[in-house]
């Protein structure tokens, strides 16, 4: 191990979403200094929403997040109607599965192609890898755009959808646009597969962490929609009582808050939800993961982007499922009535747990609204994993090597740092 | 996912249905009574990123329709076509989005871009385009596929 001390400085993390930089200084030889600086600027949306309507809250949190509005959606209408006292259906439920389907299968299918799978393969972007590997990119563009499909089927529109209101859908779906859609998934299952297949066949960096995964759980579903928080040290409790169990503060280094659990970091995403409900995958996604070798629960957090691919791959085969199943309502929401209340709501975006609060007043208005997003619950656990595998590769390589390994660990929690802020300039310094 | 078989020639509008990023959508209504459906297929497309290959796929004439800050004189018209565009393809600087310049990028290396390629650019800047401006990017649009119909034997407008 080397003695020598410096800084590394990433300026503008590339291939994420949202702005934010890494400091790192390095000092004889260990790191002294570490941290993931989130500058974005605050943008501030729990506070826009106080005084709004309650029926104004899906179209405004939509426009968080141009990857993942269905997250906020559902989070945001299931914590309105935990007020209101509006009980989900059969039809609604299967329906925002559907959706939340969608929203998987986009935002995971870009997280793979566009944004890592750079970082495993040796290119610098993806524009570069579909050079050596067109066939593979245009695969991801295709899935890519069957989840804008099914988003659009429901939400009238990929980016920012408008079809979503308290209590369900503005209307139901017509028979023949189902009929459409299932069939271009059912063509489209197979390259699923292969992606689950290839996802295994890269060269993933070794490196087993001592963390804590948290997601939705006890679902009887593999979750998305619904269930309690769960964890791998054991915890289950009700969605209501996050604020007893997890606590946010501020960094001066971030504009985003960060996130604890009893004063520890963790985990969120696609590995913590597979580490923690691989009993309740489909037989055929269960088949598959089974068949790639790694034994989940996986305590290399590289193992995310295999554990994203099963993930799209069971999207994939729940929205057959409900597709197949779909009977058109003519009652697609609920009308609910305002009232005094305090709700919450969660739901598994396609980064993690996200949470919502809401507080409403006589007149339906927003008195209060918290909003906590699981790039803000992964940022101590991003740091704490740049300091486990920055040491486990060695501090002594090369500057540039080092700042690539930085990189490629911080994009494999496909951090979103827009909606965190509410991500990477890599600053090393070495002293 | 395409459920009906689209024209060779496509007229794509980008931006955002929301001022101030709006010209391509007011340009793509100004622009949808002008032709045969089955001739020229005109979408307004709100910031499409990669999908835009999806909607050139198949194509023999993409014309393409944005806003650009260049730093030119406001109202400039950009038109672009051949090697003119391989300086906006190589130009991809984007951290964390997949604009037009990284999206027509992945599509050369997947061997993906149309046959013929155009891109009709209006120069902007904090204004709101004047609606004279819009009618002129309207008719220069509307002269580049005229001349797209012709070289394929087609139909001109309705």
């Amino acid at each position: 191990m080397t003695e020598r001390s410096f800084n590394v400085n990433i300026p503008v993390l590339t291939r994420v979403e949202g702005e934010g930089a890494l400091d790192l200084s390095i000092e004889k030889g260990q790191i002294s200094e570490l941290r993931l600086r989130i500058f974005e600027p605050p943008r501030l949306f729990e506070k826009f929403l106080e005084g709004r309507s309650y029926m104004e809250v899906p179209d405004m949190v939509a426009r968080i997040c141009g990857i993942c509005p269905v997250a906020y959606q559902m989070s945001a209408t299931q914590a309105l109607e935990n007020i209101l006292g509006l009980q989900p259906g059969p039809w609604l439920s299967a329906m925002r599965r559907l959706f939340y389907c969608g929203e998987w299968i986009e935002s995971h299918s870009m997280h793979i192609h566009l944004l890592a799978a750079p970082d495993f393969l040796g290119f610098s972007n993806a524009i570069d890898l579909a050079g050596k590997y067109p066939d593979i990119v245009r695969r991801g563009l295709r899935l890519q755009e069957a989840g804008n499909a099914i988003i659009r089927l429901l939400g009238g529109r990929s980016v920012h959808p408008v079809g979503v209101r308290v209590g369900g859908f503005w209307r139901a779906p017509s028979t023949s646009d189902v009929a459409s859609l299932l069939e271009e998934l059912q063509t489209l299952l197979p390259e699923a597969e292969a992606l689950v297949q290839w996802t295994a066949t890269l060269p993933l960096p070794d490196g087993q962490q001592d963390f804590e995964s948290v997601s939705l759980g006890n679902a009887g579903e593999y979750p998305m929609n619904q269930g309690r928080i769960v964890s791998s040290h054991g915890l289950d409790i009700a969605i209501a009582d996050f604020e007893k169990e997890f606590s946010e503060s501020h960094v001066p280094h971030s504009t985003a808050l960060h996130c604890h659990h009893q004063g520890q970091d963790y985990l969120v995403g696609p590995l913590a939800r597979m580490n923690l409900n691989f009993s309740t995958l489909p037989d055929s996604t269960h088949k598959l993961a089974i068949a790639t070798g790694i034994s989940f629960p996986s305590a290399n957090v590289f193992h995310s982007i295999v554990a994203r691919a099963l993930e799209l791959h069971l999207a994939m085969s729940e929205a057959i499922r409900l597709l197949q199943g779909y009977e058109p309502s003519d009652s697609p929401y609920q009308q609910g009535t305002p009232r005094t209340g305090i709700g919450f709501g969660a739901t598994e975006a396609p980064r993690g747990l996200l949470w919502h609060r809401y507080e409403l007043d006589e007149t339906g208005s927003i008195v209060s609204a918290r909003i906590v997003p699981p790039t803000s619950q992964n940022q101590a656990r991003m740091e704490a994993d740049l300091r486990t595998s920055l040491n486990h590769f060695g501090l002594d390589k090369p500057e540039a090597q080092l700042r690539q390994h930085a990189e490629t660990v911080i994009r494999n929690y496909d951090p979103c740092i827009s909606c965190a802020t509410h991500f990477l300039k890599l600053k090393i310094q070495h002293i | 996912m395409n459920a009906h078989i689209h024209p060779s020639v496509r007229v794509l509008c980008i931006g955002s249905p929301h001022e101030p990023d709006n010209l391509g959508f007011l340009a793509a209504h100004t622009l949808m009574g002008h032709f045969n459906p089955d001739q020229v297929e005109v979408l307004a497309l709100d910031r499409p990123g990669p999908r835009l290959i999806e909607h050139m796929r198949g194509a023999k004439t993409v014309i393409l329709v944005d806003a650009v800050k260049s730093g030119a004189k406001p109202d400039t018209l950009h038109r672009l076509e051949g090697h003119a565009l391989d300086g906006l393809i190589a130009h991809h600087t984007s951290s964390h989005g997949f604009g037009l310049a990284e999206t027509l990028a992945l599509a050369e290396k997947m061997g993906e871009l149309p046959p013929h390629l155009k891109f009709l650019g209006l120069e902007v800047d904090k204004e709101k385009p004047s609606s004279d401006v819009i009618v002129h990017l309207v008719k220069a649009v509307t002269e580049e596929t005229r001349k797209a119909l012709g070289s394929s034997g087609q139909e001109n407008l309705r």
